[in-house]
């Protein structure tokens, strides 16, 4: 007899049914992935107007909006703002703000928020070791709702540049009421596309889409950022399918990366220079025959090719082309009989010794390319010594303005040549400020200051320009290369926004 | 009342260890207001800073403010995140200590019978073999015993995974890089103390009853050699909790040296100093123990 017990057929159905709704419900979860991203470094504070470190920021970008942002070819775009005009005063900035948009507490944002956010940054008392940024405001003025002006204490070029800095980023009023100054960074709130779940120090920090992000809710469960200080390990990890994407790749892995067909890799520019600091002031140094001299003597080229392996483009000016107000100058082309002829013009037939500074891994390559330097200098004559440094003791000597010479690299976020040049070039801006190589001509100093004040963006540009060719001609700094970044990420990743400014967007992020 | 007088004595160990720290931070080159500005700050935003840190004040002044502040078990906030340095602490400490402990039983295991055998074996094969194995396990680096462990383990033959704390078994790669060492100092150890109570007296009568080597050995023997081998296993303890930056940097784990090291880095100085609090105490406990421990097994000790 094969007749079947009776029970059998409806258990049967009850497990077709449990399996499929199990299965319903998998297809539901798998629609939306979480994304893991590997990075080096844990975020020193979720506050986007305490932020200073650009590890920060990225992730910080991911939770706030400002009123404009840059687009991956930084143009200036609209981010909470829809439109904006200058009043013809030269000072008066009118927003339109972007209607029906909310913070992740859900509560409004408006006009009065934004002059919230801006007099926040101003405050002393928040202690924003970016205000400056933002100093040229006078005051926040709220028309209605969704109109809002801004007043600016003199005509302001870079205005507009500035309103994209990360600290220019719109946090939620009732949030910084609720915590606190202190604690609004451990409690963040912004109109972004992710809102923190879960931060565990130097662990991990977890983001759940914000439902009612103005542009669409991502389409990922989560975003996980993990923190994996060990570069390799990094790369192992990433290989390995345990993370998604991974951030801030030393060159080597990078090219070990390259050759495995289940990643993908983004390249793109940045808006750093790179560049050797003569202190103009000092020794040889005074007189810009040597300058150039060195410049000539210094194999750009080869540095680009064999040091950083193509991750790195030589600098054909101070500024990188992502910056507003850039002009192809054009680099000093190698040339180590010249750089002799001129160094011998200067009194220096034979040469001369000096101390390179040089950080390491703070930049791309950094001690890498001061040891090619070294043997290009001993080429013409000149005896390079080179002194290695731990970062923030580095910053702090350099400061005393009493080295011969000093690699570092300059990135102005807010990726206009107002910031990108003035604090590096202008003559009151010598150690402790920014100006490393003490570098003054009376000429780029006009310019600069007159271009700082300059509304007029044809005008502007032309100053700057100008200003790009003097100092140039003037050699204060052996001008290197612009580094380039990457992101490596899985093959069924897609959607990544890679900016120059190394952010890294991830609103648009799928994952298949 | 030893006890008393030790804890004292831990009370002034503490007070050393967090003045020590907080002059050697302030002899260090690197400032905390410039690092936390960051390289491209206006000198200005520099000095807001400085001032909303309590910078500005000197040193004196920071000194006494911080001590007196730590009587009361308030060991300040990050200057960078501004969460409390206890909170820090705790999100981090456990994870250490775990793979301390994690790390030590791999060294026990694997060292005391080595040692034991190759005091067994004086002078054979098998102890210059034991010998040879636990010399390459002192001087190998951690840093590259762990990247082969990686590589042979997780990305070869994908068995073991090599991130995180979350798991049991995310602890197998990272207690063997850091135990394997150890075990080699245990193993020399026991062997030394193994060889010479080995000679002793009460051994040979123990042979001459006509006990099992099995008793001799691990009854007899073992428990007379063993207050050296507590000691370094105390000692060792307090090195691994304090010694682990590589380790935890390698294996992805969130301990308290990564957290000690990145603070230094950004010039975190109530984070470091935190840290060096915590490990010191830790070291004076562990300490302690031990010689409860050494008193126990051998009541002739006189503490």
């Amino acid at each position: 007899m094969d007749k079947k017990p009776w029970f059998k057929t409806p258990l049967r159905l009850l497990l077709i049914v449990v399996v499929a709704l199990l299965a319903g419900q998998r297809a539901f979860a798998a629609g939306y992935k979480d994304l893991v991203v590997g990075t080096g470094t844990d975020a020193s504070t979720l506050d986007p107007h305490l932020c200073t470190d650009s590890a920060t920021e990225v992730i910080n970008k991911n939770i706030y909006n400002n009123l404009v942002r840059f687009d991956t070819n930084m143009k200036l775009v609209p981010d909470l703002a829809t439109e904006w005009k200058l009043a013809k005063d030269g000072l008066t900035w009118s927003f339109k703000l972007r209607r029906g948009v909310t913070f992740q507490d859900g509560t409004p944002f408006n006009a009065a928020a934004v002059k919230f956010n801006i007099e926040r940054v101003l405050d002393p008392r928040t202690a924003s070791a970016r205000r400056s940024v933002l100093a040229m405001v006078k005051s926040v003025e709220v028309v209605d709702d969704t109109d809002v002006k801004i007043v600016t204490s003199y005509p302001c070029g870079s205005f507009l540049f500035q309103m994209a800095h990360p600290v220019a980023a719109m946090v939620s009023p009732a949030a910084v009421a609720k915590w606190g100054n202190q604690k609004f960074g451990l409690n963040p709130c912004g109109t972004g596309p992710f809102k923190l779940v879960r931060w565990d120090s130097g662990e991990k920090l977890e983001f759940a889409p914000f439902e009612h992000y103005f542009e669409g809710a991502p389409k990922l469960k989560s975003l996980t950022y993990k923190i994996i200080p060990e570069d390799s390990t990094r790369a192992l990890l990433l290989e390995s399918g345990r993370i998604d994407v991974a951030f801030r790749l030393p060159v080597t892995e990078i090219q070990r990366l390259t050759a495995d067909r289940t990643l993908g890799i983004i390249t793109t520019p940045t808006i750093m220079t790179m560049y050797v600091a003569l202190n103009n002031q000092k020794g040889p140094f005074k007189d810009p025959r040597v300058r150039q001299a060195l410049n000539y003597a210094v194999n750009k080229a080869s540095i680009v090719k064999d040091v950083v392996d193509g991750y790195a483009t030589v600098a054909d000016s101070v500024i990188p082309p992502g910056v507003w107000g850039y002009a192809k100058i054009g680099a000093y082309p190698f040339d180590p009989a010249k750089a002799r002829k001129l160094l011998a013009q200067a009194g220096y037939p034979n040469g001369f010794e000096f101390t390179l500074w040089t950080p390491v891994g703070r930049y791309l390559m950094d001690k890498q390319m001061a040891e090619a330097i070294q043997a290009q200098m001993a080429a013409v004559g000149v005896k390079m010594k080179i002194q290695t440094w731990d970062f923030q003791a580095l910053m702090s000597e350099v400061k005393k303005g009493q080295f011969d010479s000093v690699l570092l690299g300059w990135s102005a976020s807010s990726a206009d040549a107002d910031q990108a040049m003035y604090p590096v070039f202008e003559s009151t801006q010598w150690p402790p400020n920014s100006n490393r190589a003490l570098y003054k001509n009376a000429m780029v100093d006009k310019l600069l200051n007159g271009a700082r004040k300059e509304t007029n963006p044809i005008k502007r540009a032309q100053m700057y320009k100008d200003a790009q060719k003097q100092i140039m001609a003037d050699a204060p700094w052996i001008t290197l290369c612009y580094p380039k970044q990457s992101v490596a990420f899985r093959y069924n990743i897609g959607g990544i926004e890679v900016l120059p400014t190394e952010h890294v967007l991830f609103a648009r992020t799928t994952k298949r | 009342m030893y006890i008393l007088k030790k804890l004292a004595l831990t009370i002034l160990v503490l007070i050393g260890a967090a003045t020590c720290s907080f002059l050697l931070l302030r002899m260090l080159p690197g400032d905390p207001a410039e690092a936390l500005a960051g390289p491209q700050a206006a000198l200005e935003d520099v000095e807001t800073v400085r001032k909303s840190l309590d910078l500005d004040k000197p040193a004196a002044r920071q000194y006494l403010t911080y001590m007196t502040s730590m009587a009361r078990g308030d060991l300040g906030y990050s200057y960078r995140s501004h969460r409390l340095v206890v909170d820090e602490i705790k999100a981090r400490w456990p994870a250490t200590l775990k793979l301390s402990l994690a790390s030590m039983l791999v060294a026990i295991f694997c060292g005391v019978p080595l040692g034991i055998h190759a005091a067994q074996k004086r002078g054979r094969l098998a102890d210059t073999v034991s010998m040879v194995v636990s010399f390459v396990g002192v001087s190998m680096p951690s840093f590259w015993l762990g990247m082969i462990l990686i590589v042979c383990f997780s990305v070869k033959f994908q068995l073991l995974p090599f991130s995180g704390d979350d798991e049991l078994l995310n602890y197998v790669l990272p207690s063997l890089t850091l135990g394997l060492g150890v075990a080699a100092n245990i193993a020399r150890m026991t062997r030394a103390s193994m060889l010479e109570t080995l000679g002793q007296d009460y051994v040979r009568t123990a042979r001459g009853k006509g006990l099992s080597e099995f008793r001799v050995v691990k009854l007899h023997a073992l428990r007379n050699a063993a207050v050296p081998i507590v000691t370094i296993i105390g000692l060792q303890l307090g090195a691994l909790l304090g010694g682990q930056v590589v380790t935890e940097t390698l294996f992805v784990w969130p301990g308290l040296g990564r957290m000690i090291v990145d603070s230094l880095n950004a010039r975190d100085y109530m984070v470091v100093q935190g840290g060096i609090l915590v490990l010191a105490a830790t070291f004076a406990i562990l300490n302690l123990l031990t010689d409860l421990l050494c008193k126990a097994l051998d009541p002739r000790i006189r503490l």
